[in-house]
């Protein structure tokens, strides 16, 4: 069977299209990287698995909402907090102690760094090279 | 978001922009306001607010939140605004120095002062486009600015240091070496007073009356930086003021580029990661006027071996006036180590590569908070060597060259004048002969954007008509014309506090709109 000019025309122009959507694709998923922030690399499953595997519901952390919303800090503190005693727990950690920084000590809102839905962020490398697995 | 939910949401915005799209044309038509339930898309005053406050604040840093605090105090019920998931913007990551003329811990060192030399520094630097009634206001408040600072909201320092191009050492330091001693303090306090603050809600644009006067803003809520298209729209009323504190530009490339294209991405920057300036533009677009936005200012101790501000500057601003800068292939001195930041970056700029510092151990061990030396060195921005011919092999310096270099700077510390470049040496420096040596790379980063709005004594933003826009304050970086050409280092605290008192206080002190 032979290939006219305009079916060559049309695969060239749909094998454009895709190489473009493609590339679109690319572009647009590194624009949704923070800029600069470590993003840790997913060691195995994301925290939203790992809390699930350990028997929580997603009501526990989001209330009954209709879609996935923000989670404040406050309602990770009634199973990991008091937030001192955790920033006690990790007062080993080196260089540094993450939850103990003079900028925002034990105060910052736990998602900043530990996001459940996608990639851990360690925000501390914006400024510095701690090198923190983050969970 | 499920297929189907994004499905709706389009057709329901579709739907929304044909609305908009037949308001605006009846509007046309008619010449008369817009059509109610449009207004919103086109830029106009909203129906219905969803939160009304008297006086809003945008941004958390220094001016932000003194300006929340004396808004408060002046008993207006305060809203602070902040688009990132942390609170503190730069002030958070800022060095703790504060400038202030006539300061106790000068009494105490002796040092003389005033703020009119603190002004005749800042105009210096500035290259006299420093607008001078504003500078004056910093110079001569400073100290009362300092005051408030430490007994009224708390914040505690700790030593006197210098900074490059003021004529004494005038910064005083707070105790953790950072300016979240402040910023805390003054959340602290701005809180107990009743003020609240949001956290991840961006300001859109400002809302203004058909006088132009500011009636609100447009938000976004639950904002996650960096996705535009995240969090979900809310118009918020401000029935006093607005006063915006949210910063400069630094880290928006696009931006500082049309302002400086040499600026190009291959400069890395100091700040946080949000100071991108869109608050600024928001302003311009309600009719602010925008000076003096090409002087950018790069800061000139920043260090190639760690990333943002880091732990590099407070070693190397602590020994300037006490070591030696030099150029790493001559192994010659190239400029006067306390010069001001844009003058010292421009000579590293044009050598073209990263310089090196070098201070003895007498230097460091007055000079560096032993903290901040161990930070430095521990990430690698800081050698240590026993010899000045073991510093030149790792920095492949020629070795003959730089040690008659630092034997004729070794001279100019003895006779306390530096016949060569004239740079500042302090009383108490000594010969750079005691080991171990400290060294590190330097390299000039994006610091800090010197234009912006353009404000008066009363930190009232000023229009294209050369009249205060009603309702908008603004205080901190995003002001243009304190500083002129050149911030001086440790000036930005100073300003800060002093405009943001003011702006505060005449922001709480409005008339309510409605």
């Amino acid at each position: 069977m032979t290939t006219t000019g305009s079916d060559r025309n049309d695969r060239m122009n749909r094998h454009l299209l895709r190489l473009a959507l493609a590339s679109l694709l690319a572009a647009l998923a590194l624009a949704l990287l923070p800029p600069c922030a470590g993003a840790a690399e997913p060691a195995g499953p994301l925290g939203a698995d790992r809390h699930k595997a350990k028997g929580v519901a997603c009501a526990d952390c989001h209330g009954q909402v209709k879609k996935q919303a923000y989670v404040e800090g406050a309602q990770c503190l009634t199973c990991h907090g008091p937030a001192e005693a955790l920033a006690g727990k990790t007062a080993a950690v080196k260089p540094e102690n993450p939850h103990a920084s003079p900028h925002w000590g034990a105060t910052m809102e736990c998602a900043v760094c530990h996001r459940q839905h996608e990639a851990s962020v360690d925000w501390c490398a914006h400024c510095h090279r701690f090198g923190f697995k983050v969970p | 978001m499920s297929h189907e939910e994004n499905e709706k949401q389009l057709l329901a915005r579709r739907g929304f922009l044909r609305q908009a799209g037949l308001a605006a044309g009846a509007g046309a038509l008619a010449g008369a306001a817009l059509l109610p339930g449009t207004a919103e898309a086109a830029g106009g005053v909203p129906q219905k607010w969803d939160e009304t406050t008297d006086v809003l604040v945008v941004g958390t840093g220094f001016a932000g939140l003194t300006a929340a605090v004396e808004a408060r105090n002046a008993g207006a019920s305060v809203l602070v605004l902040e688009k990132m998931p942390v609170h503190g913007g730069n002030s958070i990551i800022n060095g703790g120095d504060f400038a202030a003329a006539g300061n106790s811990f000068q009494k105490e060192a002796g040092v003389e002062d005033s703020p009119e030399q603190m002004l005749k520094d800042m105009m210096k630097a500035g290259g006299n486009l420093n607008h001078p009634e504003l500078a004056r206001l910093v110079a001569e408040r400073s100290n009362e600015a300092l005051e408030w600072s430490r007994t009224y909201v708390g914040a505690r320092y700790g030593r006197l240091n210098y900074h490059g191009g003021h004529s004494v050492k005038r910064s005083v330091q707070t105790v953790n070496q950072s300016g979240s001693e402040l910023v805390n303090a003054l959340l602290r306090k701005a809180t107990a007073l009743g003020a609240k603050v949001a956290l991840r809600t961006k300001l859109v644009r400002l809302v203004t009356g058909a006088d132009g006067r500011v009636l609100g803003v447009e938000v976004r809520r639950g904002y996650r930086w960096p996705d535009e298209a995240s969090g979900t729209p809310a118009f918020i009323k401000a029935r006093r003021a607005v006063v915006l504190a949210a910063g400069g530009f630094s880290r928006d490339v696009a931006l500082r580029q049309i302002h400086d294209p040499r600026l190009t991405e291959k400069f890395e920057s100091t700040n946080h990661p949000g100071a991108t300036g869109e608050a600024l533009l928001a302003a311009c677009k309600a009719g602010a006027m925008d000076v003096q936005m090409d002087w950018i200012q790069l800061g000139p101790w920043t260090s190639p071996d760690e990333p943002g501000f880091g732990h590099g500057p407070q070693v190397c601003e602590r020994i300037v006036g006490y070591g030696l800068m030099v150029d790493p292939v001559t192994g010659k001195r190239f400029f006067k180590e306390t010069g001001n930041r844009k003058e010292r970056a421009d000579a590293i700029i044009a050598i073209g590569h990263p310089v090196i510092i070098v201070g003895d151990s007498d230097a460091i061990g007055k000079q560096v908070v032993p903290k901040v030396l161990h930070y430095a060195m521990e990430v690698g921005v800081v050698k240590k060597f026993d010899t000045l011919e073991a510093l030149a092999a790792e920095y492949g310096v020629p070795a003959q060259p730089f040690l008659e270099q630092v034997a004729r700077w070794n001279g100019f510390v003895a006779a306390k004048k530096d016949a060569d470049l004239d740079c500042k040496i302090f009383p108490d420096a000594t010969p750079t002969s005691k080991p171990p040596y400290y060294a590190m790379r330097l390299w000039p980063r994006v610091h800090h954007t010197m234009g912006g709005l353009n404000i008066d004594r009363e930190a009232r933003v000023i229009g294209f008509d050369l009249k205060p826009i009603p309702g908008l304050y603004a205080a901190g970086e995003i002001t243009g014309g304190v500083h002129g050409a050149v911030r001086l280092g440790s000036v930005a605290m100073a300003d800060c506090v002093v405009f943001g008192r003011i702006a505060g206080k005449n922001a709480g002190g409005e008339k309510a709109w409605g």
